[in-house]
């Protein structure tokens, strides 16, 4: 049936674009709370003020229902529609309605209260090919007047959707969607998980990469060739293009200098892959970027590398630079801007501060005024360890924030070692000679150095990070900033590329022995176990009115049953993991991370959920999930009553979204 | 295993893939066209995430190996196709046609030793019947 001269009445749209089975729940109670990005707002604070779930009752939470990651119209019309178990879709909240992209990306309606279905996006074409897809992290939500719409990225596709009935909005772009693709030099489709924003009547959408190095990530490979990712925005009712923000300046755009040899008119794999957030009376999008190309090797792009690294603030309508700064110079490290960049107000010596707090793979929380870019604490250029490979031009220093003190553990000396007993220390010394270490910034050496007989360079953190995409929440009451991060330390070991067509002289081998054991899940380690001293999966309390730690502990039990240490009978020692926190009234909750996410960063089976007492991080309550999650719990209230969603999966389990609530 | 000391584990029993073992079990005798088609479709759409001998990357699990056979032993043969031809290749799913994601499934079967009969396997609906069993140990 074609829908080309479907009514404008939202029943005939709804026949033509997308399932509607139920009407959506009444009008709101009062003291109902909603979750408005799936950051918690575009703050990206991941933050509810509801008290309803406290001390006193998080222990009589039970499980009121469970939603399958995809709807049941879909796996009925598609049989073969058979989703990855790594659901990053986290819900927004809003008006009684929760909107989130399912295990395929495309957008679900579904009641808050209930959980039922109210309506879902159909795939383009009733085709397989347009079914298919991959889950996104979240959507956005637009409203003018009567005129509600949910704005979604799946694919090489942005969508502008009826928020009543799931259907295209036919005005906008090409019948409801435009695409992202852009020319790339090795043809790659644009793809971008990190959920888009809208600020005003704009919206702005970054992406995963600039081409297909890396598997689309741009973490590594030969090629030199990429297109950056630009950021670009697009007008919310008829999604013409309204401005591209250019994350590596072209010919005569300052910082174009900042790339050495001709590089920035060629290289790419660069993107704002981690969620924006946004200050809405600014007019302000804050945009976290990544490494360059390749993201370990810079001998073809001396220079400090803008914008790579950078967190970057724009004019939402304009796309005009305001300020930026750039937390990893001339990147060896893959040291990515990973996190949502958290909006909050803070009082330091005495003077509020409207700040923005910027965590880094790193392991450093970089705080600014997000008027101004003025850092809160000096930073400071520090000398660090200079360049081993031929013609790499490492920077001579780095940025160090002087508070608040880094999250987690940074560098591998002796010190850092674990041990759990004497000899397994000796084990862990041992491990390490046959490696270059030392303190952060270690630049990467050869994976096998004949000089030297060293593997290459172990370094904390690895690539993977310590701050992630699921870092951080922050408490507004209280001004503390929650880093929720893991210690896993890797090894950074080039190789000169051996494949045809290679551009770049040294690249990091991604081969591995099939017949070997899985990657360890710990890192490089002996016998299987963490190199370092624990906790491995951890929150860290910052207190950013005076810059200081407040505590960490250990989230998970990590590998206290190690056959090795089993014996010990030690405390949680922390999952490794990418678990994302929510900071409430007076409890922060944090699941452990399935093993579906990337790098099997996770637990498989079921998993811890823990509410830890805001002020000092002891356990309140804890209760098992079937699988670990994949995206952020939210909280919301409605019809008075407090509910928790979070989003799980697992190779076993499949995927769902998971609703706890107390009883009526 | 990742992460979960008391799982099961599947042993050094499961078959190794060599790069001879890879080329050997190309030259299966069940579906042999297949298999040769899905080796170089693998390497085209593949193997830039998964790896050159399956053995996987940051952004890819390995499909090979006791952490594969763990996830999909005992499970349907379709589900293996149906997981690749909806959500693969990664950054743009949707764009493999039946015939491309059939014989990358039976090229992932063949290195894996995973045995589909002796019954022509030229339509997805040709695996319907069967089930991913452990290949049996080799000498």
């Amino acid at each position: 049936m074609t829908c080309k001269h479907a009514l404008v009445a939202a029943v005939a749209a709804a026949a033509c674009h997308s399932v509607v089975v139920a009407a959506p729940a009444p009008a709101a109670a009062p003291n109902d709370a909603q979750w408005s990005y799936f950051g918690g707002s575009k703050r990206f604070d991941r933050y509810s003020a509801l008290s309803q779930i406290d001390r006193s009752t998080v222990s009589r939470l039970h499980t009121l229902w469970t939603r399958p990651g995809l709807d049941a119209s879909l796996t009925d019309q598609f049989p073969d529609l058979v989703p990855s178990n790594y659901m990053r879709g986290t819900p927004i909240m809003i008006g009684g309605v929760l909107y989130a992209p399912d295990a395929v990306g495309l957008v679900e309606a579904f009641d808050a209260l209930t959980g039922k279905t109210l309506w879902v996006q159909k795939p383009f074409e009733p085709t397989l090919k347009e079914a298919a897809g991959q889950s996104t992290r979240g959507v956005d939500f637009w409203q003018q007047g009567a005129e509600q719409r949910i704005v979604a990225v799946r694919g090489e596709y942005l969508y502008l959707l009826d928020a009543k009935t799931g259907a295209p909005i036919a005005a906008f772009g090409d019948r409801g969607r435009v695409s992202l693709n852009r020319h790339t030099p090795d043809g790659a489709a644009y793809f971008g998980f990190n959920g888009p924003m809208v600020v005003g009547d704009v919206i702005i959408v970054g992406g995963n990469g600039g081409g297909k190095a890396g598997g689309g990530y741009g973490d590594g490979g030969p090629e030199i060739a990429a297109r950056p990712e630009d950021v670009r925005a697009f007008d919310v009712r008829t999604g013409r293009q309204l401005w591209q923000f250019n994350i590596i300046p072209r010919a005569g755009q300052p910082g174009h200098e900042t790339w050495g040899k001709g590089s920035a008119d060629v290289v790419g794999n660069m993107a704002a892959w981690a969620p924006l957030s946004a200050d809405e009376q600014l007019g302000y999008v804050y945009v976290p970027l990544s490494a360059p190309t390749n993201s370990y090797y810079g001998g073809h792009r001396p220079g400090d590398n803008l914008y790579a690294n950078c967190l970057v603030v724009l004019n939402a309508r304009t796309g005009k630079l305001v300020w930026y700064f750039q937390m990893v110079h001339h990147d060896l490290w893959d040291y990515d801007n990973a996190s949502a960049p958290t909006l909050g107000d803070i009082t330091v010596g005495g003077k509020r501060i409207k700040a923005v707090m910027q965590p880094n793979k790193n392991g450093f929380l970089f705080v600014f005024d997000r008027v101004t870019g003025k850092p809160v604490w000096p930073i400071v250029e520090k000398p660090v360890p200079q360049g081993i490979l031929p013609g790499e031009a490492t920077s001579p220093t780095q940025p160090f924030p002087t508070k608040p003190p880094a999250f987690d553990q940074q560098g591998v000396t002796a010190e850092d070692l674990m041990d759990f007993t004497p000899a397994l220390h000796q084990q862990a010394l041992k491990f390490m000679e046959h490696y270059v270490s030392g303190p952060l910034f270690t630049p990467p050496s050869l994976d096998d150095d004949p000089a030297t007989g060293k593997k290459g360079s172990l370094d904390a953190p690895s690539a993977w990070g310590s701050g992630n995409w699921n870092t951080g929440a922050f408490d507004p009451e209280t001004g503390i900033y929650y880093a929720v991060s893991m210690t896993l330390p890797g090894v950074y070991g080039l190789r000169k590329p051996t494949g045809p067509g290679a551009q770049i002289a040294y690249e990091f081998p991604e081969e591995r022995d099939a017949a070997a054991e899985p990657e360890p899940v710990y890192g490089p380690g002996p016998q299987g176990l963490p190199l370092l001293k624990p906790p491995y999966g951890r929150v860290t309390a910052l207190d950013l009115n005076e810059g200081e730690k407040l505590w960490t502990v250990a989230n998970g039990d990590g590998p206290r049953n190690h056959p090795l240490l089993k014996n010990l009978n030690l405390p949680p020692l922390g999952s490794i993991g990418r678990p994302v926190p929510l900071v409430t009234k007076t409890l922060l909750f944090l699941g452990e991370s399935s093993d579906a996410l990337f790098g099997g960063a996770g637990v498989g089976g079921p998993a811890h959920f823990t509410a830890y007492d805001k002020t000092n991080g002891s356990v309140v309550w804890q209760t098992t999930l079937p699988a670990g999650t994949t995206g952020g719990p939210i909280t919301y209230q409605v019809h008075g009553r407090q509910i928790i969603v979070v989003p799980v999966g697992g190779k076993d389990y499949g995927n769902a979204w998971i609703a706890f609530g107390l009883e009526e | 295993m990742r992460g979960t000391w008391g799982a099961l584990v599947v042993t050094a029993g499961a078959v190794v893939a060599t790069a001879r073992g890879l080329d050997a079990m190309a030259q299966s005798q069940v579906a042999p066209g297949q298999v040769a088609q899905g080796k170089s479709e693998f390497a085209a759409r593949c193997a830039g995430c998964h790896g050159g001998a399956l053995e996987g990357g940051s952004h890819a699990p390995p499909l090979v190996g006791s952490g594969f056979m763990a996830e999909w032993a005992g499970k349907k043969a379709r589900l293996v196709y149906s997981r690749i031809i909806s959500t693969m290749p990664q950054d743009n799913p949707g764009t493999l046609t039946e015939s491309q994601a059939l014989s990358i499934t039976l090229f992932v079967f063949s290195v894996n030793g995973i045995d589909v009969g002796d019954q022509p396997v030229s339509r997805a609906n040709d695996l319907n019947g069967l089930v991913i069993t452990r290949p049996a140990r080799t000498p």
